[in-house]
This record gives C-alpha cells, sequence and structure tokens, in this order.
C-alpha cells in the first residue's frame, strides 16, 4: 500500500499586475489539490499558461503560495522560512528544468554540480568522487571520470538533462518535480530520458511530477494524471482512464487536436476563440465557457466544483460531472 | 553498453601543453589583438621590474636639479636624452612605470571589487534595496574625477599615490556598477540560477559561487578599462600641473615638457618619449580589452570552433 | 515521383510535371556540408512533408529553395528547377520577381517575419507595393481580405503585431505568405511553438485554403507524427541527405530505412496498448566530419561486425536512394541487399 509522500491542498498563486492604483491579479494557480504518491508518475498536462510550471515552481519552493498547503511528512512547509526546514524539505523536493542548457551553469563543470547538493546536505563527503560517479552511472552517463569533467556546452542537450536528473537525485530526494524535460530536446532523445525516468521510478521508488504539454509523453509515463486549464485543475485520475474516456470538454479538445497518425480519418474541431493561459480577475463561472460547445445557463453564474463522477475520476463540469446541488437544477 | 546508457564519444584529446597555463589566459593568448596587448604591457611591466638596474633614479627626478647635462639629444649615454633641466628622460619612463602601473592597477582593482559586490547584490536584492543602491550609483556617477581630484589637491596638499588611487576607484566604480548590474539581472532568472537554490545553495554562494563566475569576462573588461582610465587621469591632472614634482612620472615629465616650451625649443625626445610611453601602455590595455571583448562574444571570434559557452542558445532543438 | 541516383525513367501514375525539382543539391557552410546531394520533387498542389531532427539540413533546403541563403551559407553544387527554370542560375532582378509570388515562406515564429514596430496592415501594403503597382487603399483592402481567408477579423488590420496572440500572429503570417498566390508555400515549423489546439486549428485552415487555392506545400518539421496526417508524401532528412521518401500513410505502416523505423519508434501512441519505446541510441553527427559510409550506421541497430559483409558497405559505402516499392525509396545497404 503506497502512502501518500507529497501532499497539495487548495494550492493557489496570484500575481499582481497593473498600477499601484488598480490593483488587479493574475490568477495563475486556483485551488489545485492533488496527492503525489512513491513509486508513481503523475502527470500535469496543460497548454502554456494553464499554470502548471507555477505549480511545479511553487512545489519546488521558488515561489511562495499565495494560499494553500503543501504537506510533506505531515508538515505543511508552503510558507516556513525557516532554514533548517527548507533544507530538509529541499533534500525531499527537487525540481528538473525545461531547458537543459539553461538549467546548468555554464561556467562550471558537471562535477561542480553533483559536488554542491551532496555537500550542502552533508551527503557521502567522506566519498565525494565516488558518489559523483555513482550518479552519473545511474543516468546512463558513461565514462563517469570523463564525463564529470566536462562543462555543459560540450555535452548534447539529452546528455545535459542526463546530468540535471543525476543532480536532482544526489540528495535522494522522494520528489521530482520535471517541467517539461523533454519538450526542447530531439524527437529521437526524447523516449530515452522517459525511458530513465520509469527506471527510476521502479528502482528507487520515487514520486514524479510529469509536467508537460504533450499528451502523447503523458500517457506513455503517466499512472495519474491532471488536466489544468486557467490555472484550475479540470480532470484529474488514473491516465488511461482519462486519456480514454475523458469527462471534460477541454480533455476532449486537447484529445482531439493531438496529432494521432494511427487514428483513421480526423473529425475537424470546431475553432473557438479562448485562451488556455491563466485570467486577470475571473469572474465566477467555469473558465471554459467560452470555448465549451456542451456549456449550460448555470456554467456562466456558478463555478464548477472538482466532482468524482467516476470512481476515482474527477472532473469540473457542470453538465459532465455535476455535484449533487447542481444536478437538482438542471 | 545497455540501451539505457549513453556513450560519450572519444573525442580527439586536445593538444598537451607543456606548461600548465589558467584556460582564461590561453584563451586570451589565441587572441592576436590580446596577444599583442598582453606582450606590450608584458614588456613595460619588465622595464619597470628591472628599473633600479637599468636607470638611475636620481636622475629622474626633476626638480631643484643642478646639472651639466642638460638638453642633449638620445645617445647611448641617454638613451631617451635630457630635459631642460638634465634629467634623464629614459630613467624618467622607466621610473615612472613604477608609478603608472601600480596606480592603474589597484584603483582598478578597487574600482571593480566594488563595482562586482554592489551591482550583484543590486541585481539580486528586493526592489527596496535595489531602489536604494541604483540612487547611491547615481550620486556617485555625477561625481567628475578631474575637478574632484583638484580640489583635494588643493585642501590635502597630498598629492600621494594612495590618494589618487582611492579617488579614482571611488569616481569610477559606479559606472561599472550599473553595466555589472544589468548583466546579473539577465542571469539571475536563468533555470541554473534557481536550481541552485531549488538544491538549497545559500543566496551568498549562490551571488559569488554561480552568478560571479559567469559574469568574469565582462568584470575584466571593467577592470581594464579603469585601469587605463586611471592612468589618463593621472597623467592628465599632473600635466596640468598637479602632479608631485619628487617623485618621476610620465605626467611629470610631459608637464615640465611644456614648461619649458621644449617642442618648440626642437627638444623632441622630452615629449616624445614620455607621451609614448602612456599611449603605449594604453594602448596595450585597449588592445587587451578588444580581446576580451571578441574572446566573450563568440559572434566575434569569426570562425573560430569553439562553441557558445556564456551566451544564451536561442530556442532550438538540440540532440 | 523522384529522380534517382541512376536516372531511371519515371514511373509515376501522374504524369504532370513537377514544379519544384531538386536535383543534386549541396549546400556548405564554410568547410560543413549541411546539405549534401538532395534530389527532390515537389508536385503542383502536394503536400510534401520533409522531416529530420535539429541539423539534418532541413532548414538549409527550405532557405535554398527560397533563395534565401546568407554567408558563409553557399550553393555548392546541384540545381533548383522552378516549373523547369534553374532558381540558382537567375539573377538578382529575376530572383526579386520570384520571391514571394511563385514561392513564399512561413517561419517558425511570426515576430522572425513580421516588424514589432508596424500595423499589421502597413505591412502587407508594404509587401504588396514590393510587387505589383497598387494603391495604398487597394493593397489594404487585399489584406482585409487576406485576413479574412485566414479567419482573422479583417479590422484586426490596424493592429500591432504584439497585441495579437501566437496563433494570430501566425495566420497573419500565412496570410502575408499567401497575398500573391504562390504556387509553393515553404512552412518551417510553422506550429511549433504553437499549442496543441491551436495548432490544430491553424492546420485545419492551411488545409482548407490549400484545397481551395491549389498551391503546394513544403512543411518542414520534426514532428512526425504531424506529417502523417497533413501531407501527401513524406521525405525523411538525415544529416544532410534524403533517407526515405514515401507516402504519407506508407511511411507510417511500413517504413523500410532504420532511422525512419526509430523515429516512429519516438513517438508514444495515443490510443492502443502502451509498450516499452527504444528511440534511437547516440547522437546526429558532425556534419564537419560525418561518419565514412552510411551516415546512419554508428546508430544503426542493423550494423554489426558479425555481418561482414554488409558491414564492410555500410562502413564505406554511402547508400543510394533506391526504390524499394512504388513511389516510395530508401538510402539503405540493407534494404538494397533484401530487395
Amino acid at each position: 500500500m503506497s502512502t501518500t509522500t507529497l501532499e497539495v491542498e487548495a494550492l493557489t498563486k496570484h500575481f499582481p499586475v497593473g498600477t499601484a492604483l488598480i490593483r488587479s491579479r493574475v490568477h495563475a494557480v486556483d485551488d489545485v489539490s492533488f496527492a503525489l504518491r512513491p513509486g508513481t508518475i503523475t502527470a500535469l498536462v496543460g497548454e502554456s499558461g494553464s499554470g502548471k510550471s507555477t505549480v511545479a515552481r511553487l512545489l519546488a519552493r521558488l515561489y511562495q503560495p499565495t494560499s494553500g498547503r503543501v504537506v510533506f511528512d505531515g508538515k505543511d512547509l508552503a510558507r516556513t522560512r525557516r532554514r533548517r526546514e527548507l533544507l530538509r524539505y529541499r533534500a525531499n523536493v527537487q525540481m528538473i528544468f525545461q531547458d537543459p542548457f539553461g538549467s546548468l551553469n555554464p561556467a562550471k563543470t558537471v562535477r561542480h554540480h553533483l559536488v554542491r547538493p551532496l555537500r550542502i546536505h552533508g551527503l557521502h563527503t567522506d566519498r565525494i568522487d565516488d558518489r559523483v560517479h555513482e550518479l552519473l552511472d545511474t543516468v546512463g552517463l558513461v565514462p563517469p571520470e570523463r564525463v564529470a569533467a566536462k562543462y555543459p556546452h560540450e555535452l548534447s542537450g539529452g546528455q545535459r538533462q542526463r546530468v540535471a536528473i543525476a543532480r536532482a537525485l544526489a540528495v535522494e530526494p522522494q520528489v521530482i518535480v520535471a517541467d517539461e524535460p523533454i519538450s526542447m530536446l530531439d524527437v529521437s532523445i526524447r523516449i530515452g530520458i522517459l525511458n530513465l525516468m520509469l527506471e527510476l521510478k521502479e528502482k528507487q521508488d520515487l514520486a514524479f511530477l510529469y509536467v508537460t504539454h504533450d499528451l502523447a509523453s503523458a500517457r506513455y509515463v503517466a499512472d495519474d494524471i491532471l488536466v489544468m486549464y486557467a490555472g484550475q485543475i479540470v480532470e484529474q485520475g488514473p491516465a488511461d482512464q482519462v486519456l480514454a474516456e475523458p469527462l471534460h470538454p477541454y480533455t476532449q479538445l486537447l484529445l482531439a487536436s493531438v496529432p494521432d497518425p494511427s487514428r483513421d480519418g480526423h473529425e475537424e474541431i470546431e475553432v473557438r476563440k479562448g485562451l488556455a493561459a491563466a485570467a486577470v480577475d475571473p469572474p465566477d463561472g467555469c473558465r471554459f465557457v467560452g470555448r465549451c460547445p456542451i456549456s449550460v445557463e448555470v456554467c456562466r453564474r456558478v463555478t464548477p466544483p472538482l466532482v468524482e463522477a467516476r470512481p476515482q475520476q474527477s472532473a469540473r463540469c457542470h453538465v459532465n460531472a455535476p455535484s449533487p446541488a447542481i444536478r437538482e437544477e438542471l | 553498453m545497455t540501451q539505457a546508457q549513453v556513450e560519450i564519444p572519444l573525442a580527439a584529446p586536445a593538444g598537451r601543453s607543456r606548461i600548465a597555463l589558467p584556460s582564461w589566459l590561453t584563451l586570451l593568448l589565441a587572441n592576436p589583438k590580446a596577444r599583442v596587448g598582453l606582450f606590450i604591457l608584458g614588456a613595460i611591466v619588465v622595464l619597470a621590474l628591472l628599473a633600479p638596474l637599468i636607470a638611475d633614479r636620481e636622475s629622474a627626478i626633476t626638480f631643484g636639479r643642478i646639472t651639466f647635462d642638460t638638453r642633449k639629444p638620445p645617445s647611448w649615454h641617454h638613451l631617451f636624452g635630457t630635459d631642460d633641466h638634465g634629467t634623464d628622460i629614459w630613467a624618467e619612463v622607466v621610473w615612472g612605470a613604477r608609478r603608472s602601473l601600480p596606480l592603474g592597477f589597484f584603483a582598478g582593482l578597487i574600482a571593480t571589487v566594488l563595482a562586482s559586490v554592489f551591482g550583484i547584490l543590486a541585481a539580486y536584492a528586493s526592489s527596496a534595496l535595489d531602489g536604494a543602491l541604483n540612487v547611491i550609483f547615481n550620486v556617485f556617477l555625477i561625481i567628475p574625477t578631474i575637478p574632484l581630484l583638484v580640489d583635494i589637491n588643493a585642501f590635502l596638499h597630498s598629492r600621494g599615490m594612495l590618494t589618487m588611487i582611492l579617488v579614482i576607484a571611488c569616481t569610477l566604480w559606479a559606472f561599472e556598477a550599473r553595466i555589472l548590474r544589468g548583466q546579473a539581472l539577465t542571469l539571475k532568472n536563468r533555470d541554473f540560477i534557481l536550481a541552485a537554490k531549488a538544491t538549497g545553495e545559500s543566496t551568498w554562494r549562490i551571488l559569488f559561487g554561480e552568478l560571479m563566475p559567469n559574469m568574469i569576462s565582462r568584470i575584466a573588461a571593467a577592470f581594464v578599462l579603469v585601469f587605463y582610465i586611471a592612468i589618463l587621469v593621472d597623467a592628465g591632472l599632473e600635466f596640468l600641473g598637479f602632479g608631485d614634482l619628487q617623485k618621476p612620472s610620465w605626467g611629470v615629465a610631459l608637464y615640465w615638457a611644456t614648461v619649458n616650451s621644449s617642442v618648440l625649443q626642437g627638444e623632441w625626445w622630452a615629449f616624445l618619449f614620455p607621451g609614448l610611453a602612456i599611449g603605449l601602455t594604453v594602448l596595450a590595455l585597449t588592445l587587451v580589452l578588444a580581446g576580451i571583448d571578441e574572446v566573450s562574444n563568440p559572434r566575434l571570434r569569426g570562425l573560430g570552433r569553439r562553441r557558445r559557452r556564456i551566451w544564451r542558445v536561442p530556442f532550438k532543438r538540440e540532440a | 515521383m523522384i529522380a534517382t541516383a541512376s536516372a531511371e525513367p519515371r514511373t509515376s501514375a501522374d504524369r504532370t510535371e513537377p514544379l519544384v525539382e531538386l536535383r543534386r543539391l549541396a549546400v556548405e557552410y564554410g568547410p560543413v556540408r549541411a546539405v549534401d546531394g538532395v534530389d527532390l520533387s515537389i508536385a503542383p498542389g502536394e503536400i510534401l512533408g520533409l522531416a529530420g531532427e535539429s541539423g539534418c539540413g532541413k532548414s538549409t533546403v527550405a532557405n535554398a529553395v527560397m533563395q534565401i541563403l546568407r554567408p558563409p551559407a553557399r550553393i555548392a553544387g546541384g540545381q533548383i528547377l522552378f516549373n523547369g527554370v534553374d532558381t540558382i542560375r537567375m539573377n538578382r532582378e529575376e530572383l526579386r520577381r520570384f520571391r514571394w509570388r511563385n514561392v513564399s515562406m512561413v517561419f517558425q515564429s511570426a515576430m522572425n517575419a513580421l516588424n514589432p514596430v508596424m500595423r499589421v496592415g502597413d505591412q502587407f501594403v508594404d509587401m504588396m507595393r514590393a510587387h505589383e503597382r497598387i494603391s495604398k487603399r487597394d493593397a489594404l483592402a487585399r489584406g482585409g481580405e487576406l485576413l479574412d481567408l485566414v479567419g482573422i477579423d479583417t479590422r484586426r488590420v490596424r493592429a500591432y503585431p504584439h497585441e495579437l496572440s501566437g496563433g494570430m500572429r501566425q495566420r497573419v503570417i500565412i496570410a502575408m505568405a499567401l497575398a500573391l498566390r504562390p504556387e509553393l508555400v515553404i512552412m518551417d515549423e510553422p506550429t511549433t511553438a504553437l499549442d496543441v489546439v491551436v495548432q490544430r486549428e491553424i492546420l485545419q485552415q492551411v488545409k482548407t485554403l490549400q484545397r481551395e487555392l491549389g498551391f503546394a506545400v513544403l512543411f518542414i518539421t520534426h514532428d512526425l507524427s504531424l506529417l502523417v496526417e497533413i501531407a501527401d508524401r513524406i521525405a525523411i532528412m538525415y544529416a544532410g541527405e534524403i533517407v526515405e521518401e514515401a507516402p504519407a500513410g506508407e511511411i507510417h505502416r511500413a517504413p523500410r530505412h532504420p532511422y525512419t523505423v526509430g523515429l516512429m519508434q519516438s513517438f508514444p501512441p495515443l490510443h492502443g496498448p502502451i509498450v516499452r519505446m527504444t528511440g534511437i541510441p547516440g547522437a546526429p553527427p558532425d556534419l564537419a566530419s560525418p561518419p565514412a559510409g552510411c551516415r546512419f550506421h554508428p546508430r544503426c541497430p542493423h550494423c554489426r561486425p558479425e555481418d561482414a559483409e554488409l558491414y564492410a558497405r555500410q562502413t564505406t559505402e554511402r547508400p543510394r536512394l533506391l526504390e524499394v516499392s512504388p513511389a516510395h525509396s530508401a538510402a539503405c545497404h540493407l534494404v538494397e541487399r533484401e530487395s
């Protein structure tokens, strides 16, 4: 039985925009809740601006949430500023970034990138070089001695991303947040990184949060999937279930849009105005209503809650996953 | 090799140099402009170091001398000739280097340290602290170097090197601080800085261990710039008559050459050699500066094979 | 229809002359051969997909056809025939008239093509008056029509590029590319930077326009799954060469070249069973010193020293693009041996 490693409750992040006089807020992340379990990969899927990268950064404590809880090991660490607690959190929750070149310091060797986390957290200090080589071995960069001495620009994109993964593994975390780790890599290299993630999940019982806009790769690696739209989670559940029978119209739209050569013939999707990006001071009501083919009157008035319409699968939709109160109304 | 492993291709080993030079030096030496500049600079430094052996200090001091060897053109006895007072120009140039070079060096060093520390702090700090620091930068930017030095001269009666170094450093650092702050700002949101933060790196280590090494070329450029501006400012003041006439220096030599109307009297050597000394030093430093520029901006390097190191690669897919 | 290296007679069913024909095209960047002996042809009104990873030379081919290569890139050999006329031999004036009228291009990022300080309408006017005698008012009206054609409100003709969303900007440059009704539109990763839903919308639009107006498309991308859906034929490029060419469906169903097989193995499916995929080990070669013989051999699962005779060929001889089934060719020693 797997217990929860990391639990996120009602996580919210608003960014102020506008002048000092007119204070508006961009609702980048609104009321996001999910749990990460050991030995599972959870995919967080959404388009640009949907808030998925913000969620990743909130989890990595690079931002502080406006409200909500991030519970690790029984303690809410969302807003703590105490160095020791923060360090303990960072020893357990690590992040991998999208740009393989940008996430490595161009002026430092691979070895430096792996030694720093070991030293900061006091791990294997008596055998640092051995540990560095072990880590490189784990991510498949051989021969480790040669790789350790290289600078980032001497490595290919796929190799750099493996170094980034090794760096994340160095602190021996329980959770790894991967923010679009393959979208800037060449196509033939991507599968290698995804397979590495699967391997690490199985062998080290890690919990992954895999943030991506690519449904196909999410399907390939993920056990659970969360779909984000305009800062909210609009659907969640086991990956194969959600992708086979999506409840939320946005998930359906995504599935219809992704190129799929094995699909015979292609239904044209209807073009409607609307953006997946976070809104400024959004009103009540469903945020997808402008693009939704099945919306009804209540969708404009009441923000739909996340309702478990099928076992383990929830959606935020009055029509396909109505809450009991709404069902009465309809 | 299993499917999961990615073999690093056996690259051709680079030629092994016999002397272990720091990598930045080899890089700089590879650049032709920098090579020439460093060579000239090196020659002048050597001359300055050998000064006690190759020139008589006494004969370099002009003030209050009585001598018979005046106004002599260059000869074997007086390599650069003598001026109206009988000062040996060669000695003056060689010993003068012992003033200009350390002066430029330390002024550059202090100014660069101040600019780096405050520039990087301002970039990384909260907007309140950044705002405060910016005000300080602006205040210092307004202070004009030469008039301030003239004033200080008048009040302190101090014409020493230390005063000169400090004043020059304090008036020039703000200019560089602003530039370095700008560069640090572009770097601070790069993923590798965020990654260091996510690893748990302390702020100080992030600033000076991760961020600053990526600014080395700009900091080096700042250093060289202040170095040669200091030399010029110092020489300029001395030329105007604010120098210490008891000590040998290039600017003072030029001062005397003007005061004694050496050129009008046909004694070109009294003017040419000190002027050349200043000119060559500044030229050498300018060439080194150009070399640093070219080395740090790969696009200026022509068809060099070295790939982009510090510059961000624009959105592109990589294997 | 392709021109094979051995110059076999053309056996295509449709007998129209190709619109564009590349014969042994070679492009060099200094010492590096980015495109090395490429044969390709595009029939009028067809959508040809050109797929490959970064550094394979596909963008270089596009720029060569458009004749917008800048030094140090230079065409080192071959011909680019447009309606039978070799564009490499054209002088500046002829090229100026050729570009945008006969061939136009849509770039990956609209901000590479749009002037950020000019209104969209003015950019249309600018472009049209460079090619035709037309009054400003008429040009602006035409611009509005073109925007309508791509599904943008005509009133947006007064907008600045930054006021439009990414998808709309991309539509604007598609409209600009179609302004002079060219026979060929080259699209170089036109939707890569866009979200998947916007991408679908734009591609639907492009297909509709293509059916209506009848222009040919050279569609360049790394996303092979996308090409299978929209292209008529697909050519796969690797390390500066074409390694396989076939109708889109056949590339998907029956890829022959090991690189193509590996590429298809790099796109996880959206439906059907989830199996462990392999991708392709290693990395594309450095074109300054490509591998001897078949350029893919260091990464090819079928290149093994045990098979001595084949191995010798793979490591010394460059494979030729040969027809393996009707309208389907591949450049591979193994495939050659098998057929």
